[in-house]
C-alpha cells in the first residue's frame, strides 16, 4: 500500500514535472523569445532560432541569452556581428533563471526539425487609406487614446521627421527609422505584444486593438518613409561659414564707433613694455 | 514764469593752485568706502590734459549729454531707446582703466619687517582686488604735466584748433596750464535724471541738488553714460550709483560743503539763485550759439519785485529769497558777467560757473634774429641769446589777443567755442587789475585807466567790488547758505507733537519718598 501511494504520488509528480517543464519552456519561449524571434518560420525582428545550436556553442547562447548587452560591451566577435546583422537592435534581457534559459534552449532543440520552413508573411496593411494613416498618427501623437488606455506612443517616441540635424540612427526613442529597420512583421510583432521592459510594463493589460495595431502600421511606414538617410544640402556649409563672417563684418561696421577698451589702454600698454 | 531755487557755485580759476585739498577733504567725508576708492566726486584736472576720467570731455568715446537732432534734444547714449536697447550691455560706460585702479600701500610691511640688509619697501596693493599691483595710473595722473604728449596733447578741447596753433602751444618757452576742479554741475536739465530708468535720481526742490536715491538705485548704470561730466560713478560694492551729494547735510546745518570750506586758495563760492524753471526746455533746445546767453537769461534778477513775488507764490521762503539778494553766485554770473559754464555745449545747463583764468603773461622780445624767424610760423616765437624779458605791453589788450593759450581753447572749455565771451571776461578780470594798480601803485596814467574800465564795461566801484569779493572775501561773503527749513520739512512728514514732552529727564525707578 505503502509502495502503491508512493508510486501515485511519484509518478504524478514526475508526470506533471516533465509536462509542467515543457508546457513551461514553451510558455516561456512565447512570451520572453516568440515577439522577435520564430523557430524555423523566418527572421522576425532577430534571427530564426532553428537550428540555433549547430550556429554556437552552449555556453555562448547561456551567456548570451542572460545578457546579449554584456556580450556586445565586452566584445564578443560573435555577438557584435549578430548586432550589426540585426540593424542594431538590442536583445533585452529576459529575467530568467539559468534554468529556465536551458529549457528553452531545449526547447528550441526539440522544435528546429519540426518547424521547418519559412511561412510568408502576408501584409495586413496593403489596402491602406490615407484615413487609416491619419487614426495612425492620431493614436501616435495621443490626439487619440488607445481603446485600452495604454500610454500614447509620443509619450517616449520621436523623430518621425527625419532631418540632418536628427542623426542618430536607431534610439530606443527615435523610431523614425523602425520601420525600415524591421520591417512591417517586427514592427506589428513589438505593438502586439511589446519585449521591452519598460513598454512591456505600460501595455501590461492594455494591449492594442487589431485596429489599432493596423493604423500605428500604416503611420509609421509612411512617416517613416524609406529610413534613409536625409542628406545636409549642399553648400548649407558654405553658406553657414559666409554667413556668420558677413554677420561678423556687418556687426563689426554697426559698431565700429564702440568704446572697446579702456582710452588708456596705449599707455598702459607702452608701460607694461616697458617693465620687461 | 516759474521761479525756483537753486545752490549754485562759482570756481575762480585764477585762484586756484591745484593743491586738491578739496579733492581730499571730500574722498575722507565721502568716498573712503569699500567700491567707492576709485570715485573722486571732487578732482583737480590740469589743463591742457586728458582729465579724470581720462578724455571725459570727449563724448565720442563716452556719449554723455544731450545733443540736438531735428531741431529737438535727446540722450546721446541713454534715454528711452538706446536705453532699453542697451539695457543689459551699455557699451559705453567708461571701464576702471579709464579711471584708474585704485591702490593703497602695504605699510605695514614697513614697521613689522624684520631687521635685514636692506630697507623694507611697501608694495602697492590694489584697493580692488587686494593684490599687488604696479600703479599704472591715478586720478591725477597728468597733474601739472601740460605739455605731454600722452595728456595735454591730446586734450579734447584741442579739437578746433590748428596743428600750427596747438605745437605753439606746447613749446617749451610759451608751455602753461591752468588747474580744472571738478564736482558734480548740478544742472538745471540734468542728463543722468533724464538717462536713470528707474527714475533714482532726482533734483531736490528745495535747492535744486542732484541726488540719488540708494533705495531706488537698480545699478543700471545709464547716468554714468548719460552724464558728459562723468561725476555720476558706479560703487561696485554696493551695487548702486553714487555722485557728489553737494555736503547736503552740511548745508542743511548751514556750513559750505567740504570741498569749498577747505578750499586753501578760496576760488569757491557759493550762493542761491533764482531761476525761470518755465524756460529750461527752450533754453536746452537753443542753438549752440545762444546756448550762454539763454542759460543766464535763465537766472533771475532776485531784487525784481515781480520776480519776488513769484517766488513766494512757489513756496520760497523769505530767507531763501534774502540769500539770493547776497549770492555771490548771482554777483559773479548776472551782475558782473564773470563766470561762464563749463561745456555749455552738453546742454545740460550746469549750475556750477567757472570765472576763467586770466592767461599766463606772455613776454615780448627786444631783439629777434629774423631771418631764424622767418622760416617759423608766424605763431611761434624763435629765442636767440639776446632776449629781453619784458612782460609791459603798449597794446592794452595784447596779453588777451596774443594769449599763450588760443582763446579758442578757453572758448572751447567755457563757451561752446565763442570766442568773443571769453575775450570780454579777460578784459573784465584784465581792468579791474589795471584799476587796482592805479589805486595802490599808482604809475598808470589815469587815462589808461578809465579807457580800459570803460572798454571793459566797467566803473570804478564795481571794478572795487569785484576786488573785494576776489580777493578779501570772508567766510559768510563767499557762502551765503540759505536756512534749510528742516522744521518744515519735518512737519510735512511728521507730526512733532507726537513726542512733544516725551524727552528730558526721567525715572527708570519710581522715584519713593524717605528711605
Amino acid at each position: 500500500m505503502k509502495r502503491t501511494v508512493f508510486l501515485f504520488v511519484f509518478f504524478h509528480f514526475w508526470v506533471n514535472g516533465v509536462l509542467l517543464a515543457q508546457n513551461g519552456a514553451q510558455d516561456l519561449f512565447n512570451t520572453k523569445c516568440g515577439i522577435c524571434h520564430t523557430i524555423g518560420k523566418g527572421k522576425l525582428v532577430g534571427p530564426d532560432l532553428a537550428g540555433v545550436q549547430d550556429r554556437h556553442p552552449q555556453e555562448w547562447l547561456l551567456n548570451f541569452v542572460r545578457s546579449s548587452q554584456k556580450m556586445i560591451a565586452s566584445g564578443d566577435s560573435a555577438a557584435l556581428a549578430l548586432f550589426e546583422q540585426n540593424n542594431k537592435v538590442v536583445m533585452p534581457d529576459p529575467m530568467i533563471s539559468d534554468a529556465e534559459i536551458e529549457s528553452v534552449l531545449a526547447y528550441i532543440l526539440e522544435n528546429s526539425a519540426a518547424g521547418a520552413g519559412a511561412v510568408a508573411y502576408t501584409s495586413i496593411i496593403d489596402g491602406a487609406t490615407p484615413e487609416d494613416f491619419e487614426n495612425g498618427r492620431q493614436l501616435f501623437e495621443g490626439r487619440v487614446r488607445f481603446a485600452n488606455a495604454g500610454p500614447s506612443c509620443i509619450t517616449c517616441h520621436n523623430g518621425l521627421a527625419k532631418t540632418f540635424f536628427n542623426d542618430n540612427s536607431f534610439s530606443v526613442k527615435d523610431l523614425s527609422t523602425s520601420f525600415a529597420n524591421l520591417g512591417e512583421q517586427g514592427v506589428r510583432a513589438i505593438l502586439e505584444n511589446p519585449p521591452f521592459p519598460v513598454m512591456k510594463q505600460a501595455f501590461t493589460g492594455k494591449n492594442l486593438t487589431e485596429a489599432e495595431v493596423h493604423d500605428l502600421l500604416v503611420f509609421l511606414k509612411k512617416s517613416g518613409g524609406s529610413g534613409a538617410q536625409a542628406k545636409m544640402p549642399s553648400g548649407l556649409l558654405l553658406f553657414g561659414l559666409l554667413g556668420a563672417g558677413a554677420l561678423v563684418l556687418l556687426y563689426s561696421a554697426l559698431w565700429y564707433s564702440r568704446k572697446s577698451r579702456s582710452v588708456n589702454h596705449g599707455i598702459y600698454k607702452r608701460q607694461i613694455k616697458s617693465l620687461n | 514764469m516759474d521761479v525756483r531755487a537753486q545752490i549754485s557755485m562759482i570756481f575762480h580759476l585764477d585762484k586756484c593752485i591745484g593743491c586738491h585739498t578739496c579733492s581730499i577733504a571730500c574722498k575722507n567725508i565721502w568716498t573712503d568706502r569699500k567700491g567707492a576708492e576709485y570715485m573722486w566726486w571732487n578732482n583737480v584736472e590740469t589743463k591742457p590734459g586728458t582729465g579724470y576720467p581720462t578724455k571725459w570731455e570727449d563724448q565720442d568715446i563716452y556719449q554723455g549729454g544731450w545733443e540736438k537732432k531735428n531741431g529737438t534734444i535727446g540722450l546721446r547714449g541713454a534715454g528711452k531707446k538706446k536705453g532699453l536697447l542697451n539695457i543689459f550691455h551699455n557699451p559705453n560706460l567708461p571701464v576702471i582703466d579709464d579711471y584708474y585702479e585704485p591702490f593703497t600701500y602695504k605699510y605695514l610691511d614697513l614697521i613689522e619687517s624684520p631687521a635685514m640688509d636692506d630697507q623694507p619697501t611697501a608694495r602697492p596693493v590694489s584697493l580692488i582686488t587686494g593684490k599687488p599691483i604696479d600703479i599704472k595710473m591715478g586720478p591725477n595722473w597728468d597733474d601739472d604735466l601740460s605739455g605731454t604728449p600722452d595728456y595735454a596733447r591730446k586734450d579734447p578741447n584741442l579739437h578746433d584748433l590748428s596743428p600750427v596753433e596747438q605745437e605753439a602751444m606746447f613749446q617749451l618757452e610759451r608751455m602753461a596750464f591752468f588747474y580744472l576742479p571738478r564736482i558734480c554741475n548740478h544742472c538745471l536739465n540734468p542728463a543722468c535724471v533724464a538717462g536713470c530708468p528707474s527714475g533714482a535720481i532726482y533734483k531736490r526742490g528745495e535747492d535744486g541738488v542732484v541726488l540719488i536715491n540708494q533705495k531706488v538705485c537698480r545699478a543700471w548704470r545709464m547716468c554714468v553714460t548719460a552724464c558728459p561730466y562723468k561725476k555720476s560713478y558706479y560703487n561696485w560694492h554696493t551695487g548702486k550709483s553714487e555722485k557728489c551729494i553737494l555736503c547736503y547735510p552740511r548745508l542743511e546745518a548751514g556750513y559750505a560743503p567740504a570741498c569749498m570750506h577747505s578750499c586753501v586758495g578760496r576760488i569757491r563760492y557759493l550762493g542761491v539763485i533764482l531761476y525761470d524753471a518755465d524756460r529750461i526746455e527752450s533754453t536746452a533746445n537753443t542753438d549752440t550759439g545762444n546756448l550762454v546767453d539763454k542759460q543766464l537769461d535763465l537766472l533771475l534778477d532776485p531784487f525784481d519785485p515781480g520776480v519776488i513775488e513769484a517766488a513766494k507764490e512757489n513756496g520760497i521762503p523769505d530767507s531763501t529769497i534774502k540769500a539770493a539778494q547776497y549770492s555771490p553766485s548771482y554777483k559773479f554770473i548776472k551782475e558782473w558777467g564773470l563766470a561762464l559754464p563749463l561745456h555749455p555745449e552738453f546742454r545740460t545747463l550746469p549750475m556750477l560757473f567757472y570765472v576763467p583764468p586770466l592767461l599766463p603773461v606772455m613776454a615780448s622780445l627786444s631783439h629777434q634774429d629774423t631771418a631764424q624767424g622767418e622760416k617759423m610760423d608766424p605763431i611761434a616765437k624763435f629765442w636767440n641769446d639776446n632776449w629781453l624779458y619784458d612782460t609791459s605791453t603798449e597794446d592794452l589788450w595784447g596779453t588777451i589777443e596774443q594769449a599763450r593759450f588760443p582763446l579758442k581753447y578757453m572758448a572751447n572749455l567755457f563757451s561752446a567755442g565763442d570766442e568773443e565771451k571769453i575775450k570780454t571776461v579777460l578784459k573784465k578780470l584784465w581792468a579791474v587789475r589795471i584799476h587796482r594798480r592805479n589805486v595802490t601803485v599808482g604809475d598808470i596814467a589815469p587815462e589808461k585807466v578809465e579807457r580800459a574800465l570803460r572798454e571793459a564795461g566797467l566803473d570804478a566801484p564795481t571794478a572795487d567790488a569785484i576786488y573785494k569779493l576776489t580777493s578779501l572775501a570772508k567766510f559768510d561773503e563767499r557762502f551765503v547758505i540759505p536756512p534749510a527749513h528742516r522744521e518744515q520739512a519735518i512737519e510735512m512728514l511728521e507730526f512733532t507733537g507726537d513726542t512733544k514732552g516725551s524727552i528730558g529727564f526721567g525715572f527708570k525707578e519710581k522715584a519713593e519718598r524717605g528711605l
